[in-house]
């Protein structure tokens, strides 16, 4: 037995159906009949004939009739949830007039998909309404479990009653083919509840009467304000003029506590909170409240004005005329009697930061007079900046921290933010959002949500999919502003991706291990598997020199970011003395060329750490929170992400070990755990930081055959040099030969050999060329014995620089 | 059935609905023209220009006086916004009140009069 029923004949159905029956259009003829008649009517009777009364009369009917229409049929209220069962009077009226028992599921789903709420979801979450109603017709549902999930949707969004929105994720939750719909569409039942939320946010909106903010005479007793409008922004205009602010809907209890703040003793408050956190959208929240005059009787159509320190900077020629314009401003708020001061980014009227000024001299005897009302907008570091140097001043004002909203508030304020930007133009979907959230906590460190979130979500609008802000919007925005790859990889790229051993290996010699192992590392990080809160990858090169560490490290820069030159190099044997931490965590004030602003700014980097082993241990300990958290904070507080970095350790440590093992025909593969070992044990490295590398990587030693091949490419690059000139070098297997022998040296790898090509074939080249030898289309190959420059036997320098 | 729903509802819920539209017009215009504003500072000089005395006779004096006259342009001023506001009011709920009042009548004056004019 059914718990749920509905009566076809019930007199709600009935009203529901006779106003669908009168369209639009008729209702119009029936309005222009009406005052035709009324005017007909009457100009019959101003010339005595009584028809007129009749034309009067059927004007009066339709009159009644519209009336009836207009303010009861189309007006059906549905019943509350819990209430009845009846679903005749429990559906909301644009689905209750066209519902009919028996239903199937795929009428069900036509039927809400016509409905205002149900075209929202779909569009807004990109749904398919033809595979979906393929989904519903393949397996039986149970409405009575539909209703249910329905009345617990609507519930959980607040809403009294059954909305189209909240059914329309009832029938995806219950249905299984239409679950697993959502899945692949990377979507939750949970998310859908939220679009429902979302539909009724947008028919709030729609509807919503503009207030009247205390109506003509408000200011009348209140003084002028030219100064202030002058150098300052009115916020209560602002709203009044949007006749509204949706921003602080969430914020309920931080308005109580501001507006408190401004109604104590002090009549002053400090906003403390991040940026981006919301610090003027509570502003914005509180002007609103002030203009209603529901917040507070004492500050009942208060109008807040915030200053900005650099308008009132721009505007002074000589020295003291900024002291004048604040305490005219202030005087001018205090004489007005209805102004609220707001000082956003309140830490430039007290010296912190660029371009600031010191007015605490000047605030403090006006703040302690209460001669008007403040507030203030301050981010931690700089509150307690202020603290610090101003505790007298600080002491007057009530401080309030607003803390970063949730992810779920963090979505509902995008939501409301994204039906702003898309002005009926665009439909921002819903995995926008989400993809927004995602994207602005990993690039936009520098701000919190959901400031950032908004940003990212205004930067997507120059992005759009044909008439959508979609998640690729939101990923091409971060794509071109940071130069980064977000979004999933396209066939040419996977190409690259799953062939880039071959592409290193087009720029090095053997290593085929090392490769593979880092190429693995870069592979799982594009494809989304590695942990985000991580940098990308982190690699100890362990190995001789010359072996290619520091080439490979060049092939990950141009291959992964696109360029060769993302390169942050660090010789760690110039950071041996524990003073140097200091240096390290330089910020971008003490050194702009050190390790953190050069991460800040570019943090689509390899950082690359040339011998690690030779920093002093205290940097070493830097490492552990940098591979694990993947972040570093600076000598003033600000940390730096390296989470969008390749992090590159290379050493020499046990290279005679490598050497040793590989000469007597061991695999690296075999001794990889056994060389590791025998490194923390010699305390070359401690294990918790060999732990924290996601791979540690072997270089074996180069022999000569290899070492052919690392000349062949040496040439390579200088042909490509000379490609602009048009002339071409080669060299004959002898010549290779000779250079190769001359240039061997087990200790230094492929190291001497780049100095050998230089002297003894550029060289040559280019005394060619200015003896006017070499002309534009030759191509100069040379032999053993046309090989100038350096003797075969010339010593090579120690090895002193790293691979 | 719609026909019962029709006289069920004129002469019950949209008599109410009516009679509520006619009170919220009236209020909207109370607080349009800032009834509760004006009353409290019918006396107030005029956006705040005032005179502060000085130490002398005289400028104490010509203090009073400006300060006089702010209060009196505010007081005018206020005085008309109040004038209109309550002829609105009045002019809404006279209007209204006969609605309301002609409301059980209206849907028998149609029939009526189309059979008065015909006859």
């Amino acid at each position: 037995m059914s718990q749920y029923s509905f009566n076809g004949s019930s007199l709600r159905i009935a009203k529901a159906r006779a106003s669908r029956l009168i369209p639009q259009p008729l209702r119009l003829l029936m309005g222009v009949f009406a005052a035709l008649g009324l005017i007909s009517g009457a100009i019959l009777l101003l010339r005595g004939l009584h028809p007129g009364f009749s034309l009067i009369g059927g004007a009066i009917m339709l009159l009644v009739a519209l009336t009836w229409i207009h303010r009861d049929l189309d007006i059906l209220p549905a019943a509350l949830i819990g209430t009845t069962k009846q679903l005749d009077a429990l559906l909301p009226i644009n689905l209750a007039d066209r519902y009919h028992e028996p239903l199937t599921a795929p009428e069900l789903w036509s039927l809400l998909s016509d409905t205002p709420e149900g075209r929202f979801i779909q569009n807004h979450f990109e749904l398919d309404a033809d595979l979906i109603a393929e989904g519903l017709a393949a397996t039986p549902l149970d409405f009575d479990q539909i209703w249910a999930e329905a009345e617990a949707v609507s519930t959980k969004i607040g809403l009294p009653t059954l909305q189209s929105g909240a059914i329309l994720t009832a029938v995806f939750t219950v249905s299984p083919p239409l679950t697993q719909y959502l899945t692949r569409a990377k979507l939750t039942p949970a998310e859908l509840a939220e679009g429902a939320r979302w539909a009724e946010r947008v028919k709030q909106l729609t509807h919503i009467k503009r207030p009247i903010y205390g109506g003509i005479a408000r200011d009348w007793a209140s003084g002028f304000t030219p100064d202030l409008a002058r150098f300052g922004t009115n916020l209560s205009l602002e709203i009044e003029a949007a006749a509204g602010n949706l921003s602080t809907r969430e914020r309920t209890a931080q308005l109580d506590e501001l507006v408190m703040g401004l109604d104590s003793a002090t009549g002053s408050v400090v906003l403390i909170g991040e940026p981006g956190v919301g610090k003027s959208a509570l502003l914005l929240g509180l002007a609103e409240r002030l203009l209603q005059g529901t917040a507070s009787h004492s500050l009942k159509h208060y109008q807040i004005y915030s200053l900005s320190a650099s308008s009132i900077i721009s505007s002074t020629t000589q020295a003291g005329d900024i002291e004048r314009i604040v305490m005219d401003l202030l005087s001018e708020a205090g004489h007005a009697g209805n102004i609220i001061i707001a000082l956003d980014e309140a830490q430039l009227f007290f010296g912190q930061g660029t371009g600031a000024v010191n007015l605490s001299q000047v605030l403090l005897p006006l703040i302690q007079s209460r001669s008007f009302k403040l507030v203030m907008a301050l981010t931690p570091g700089d509150w307690q900046k202020i603290k610090a140097t101003n505790s007298s001043m600080t002491s007057l004002l009530t401080p309030l921290v607003l803390a970063e909203p949730d992810e779920a508030n963090v979505l509902r304020v995008l939501a409301d933010r994204a039906l702003y930007l898309e002005q009926g133009k665009v439909i921002t979907t819903y995995s926008a959002l989400r993809e927004a959230y995602r994207l602005s906590g990993r690039y936009f460190q520098e701000e919190s949500y959901p400031g950032r979130a908004i940003k990212l979500l205004e930067a997507a609008l120059n992005h759009p999919d044909g008439s959508f802000i979609s998640e690729k919007s939101v990923q091409q925005a971060i794509e071109s502003q940071f130069g980064v790859k977000v979004q999933q990889a396209g066939s040419a790229e996977s190409d690259i991706l799953l062939h880039l051993e071959d592409k290193i290996h087009e720029r090095m010699i053997n290593q085929t291990r090392a490769v593979s192992v880092v190429a693995n590392a870069l592979r799982r990080a594009r494809a989304g598997v590695a942990n985000p809160k991580r940098p990308i990858g982190s690699f100890l090169f362990l190995g001789p020199t010359g072996v290619g560490k520091t080439e490979l490290a060049r092939s990950i820069a141009a291959l992964y970011f696109n360029d060769e030159g993302s390169i942050i190099r660090l010789d760690m044997s110039e950071y041996q003395q524990i003073a140097d931490v200091d240096r390290i965590l330089a910020g971008a004030a003490e050194n702009p060329e050190g390790l953190l602003p050069k991460v800040r700014q570019k943090p689509f980097s390899v950082v690359l750490f040339d011998e690690i082993e030779k920093a002093h241990p205290n940097i070493l300990n830097l490492f552990l929170q940098l591979l694990d958290e993947g972040n570093l904070t600076d000598t003033t507080s600000h940390p730096t992400s390296f989470k969008d970095a390749i992090i590159i350790a290379t050493s020499n440590a046990g290279s005679d070990d490598i050497r040793a093992r590989i000469e007597a025909g061991q695999a690296l593969e075999d001794f990889e755990a056994d060389f590791t070992n025998s490194l923390i044990d010699s305390g070359a490295f401690r294990p918790e930081l060999l732990n924290r590398f996601d791979e540690i990587v072997l270089f074996r030693p180069l022999n000569q055959a290899e070492l052919g091949q690392v000349v062949k490419l040496m040439i390579t690059e200088v042909n490509k040099t000379l490609a602009t000139q048009k002339i071409a070098v080669a060299l004959t297997d002898a010549a290779a030969a000779e250079l190769v022998t001359a240039g061997y040296d087990p200790r230094l790898g492929a190291r001497p050999m780049r100095r050998m090509v230089q002297r003894r074939v550029e060289d040559t080249i280019a005394a060619m060329i200015l003896r006017g030898e070499a002309h534009p289309g030759d191509t100069i190959t040379l032999d053993a014995q046309n090989l100038g420059g350096a003797p075969a036997t010339e010593t090579p320098p120690p090895p002193e620089s790293p691979a | 059935m719609l026909l019962v729903a029709f006289v069920q509802w004129w002469y019950g819920p949209g008599w109410q609905d009516t009679a509520g539209r006619v009170f919220t017009r009236v209020r909207e215009t109370y607080l349009t023209f800032s009834v509760p504003i004006l009353i409290p500072t019918m006396f107030a000089p005029w956006r705040r220009i005032i005179t502060y005395p000085g130490r002398s006779m005289g400028e104490k004096f010509r203090a009073v006086i400006d300060n006089l006259v702010s209060r009196a342009v505010g007081f005018v001023v206020r005085l008309f916004a109040l004038i209109t506001a309550l002829l609105i009011m009045s002019g809404y709920l006279i209007f209204g009140g006969i609605l309301l009042v002609i409301w059980p009548i209206v849907p028998l004056l149609g029939p009526a009069l189309i059979v008065g004019g015909l006859l």
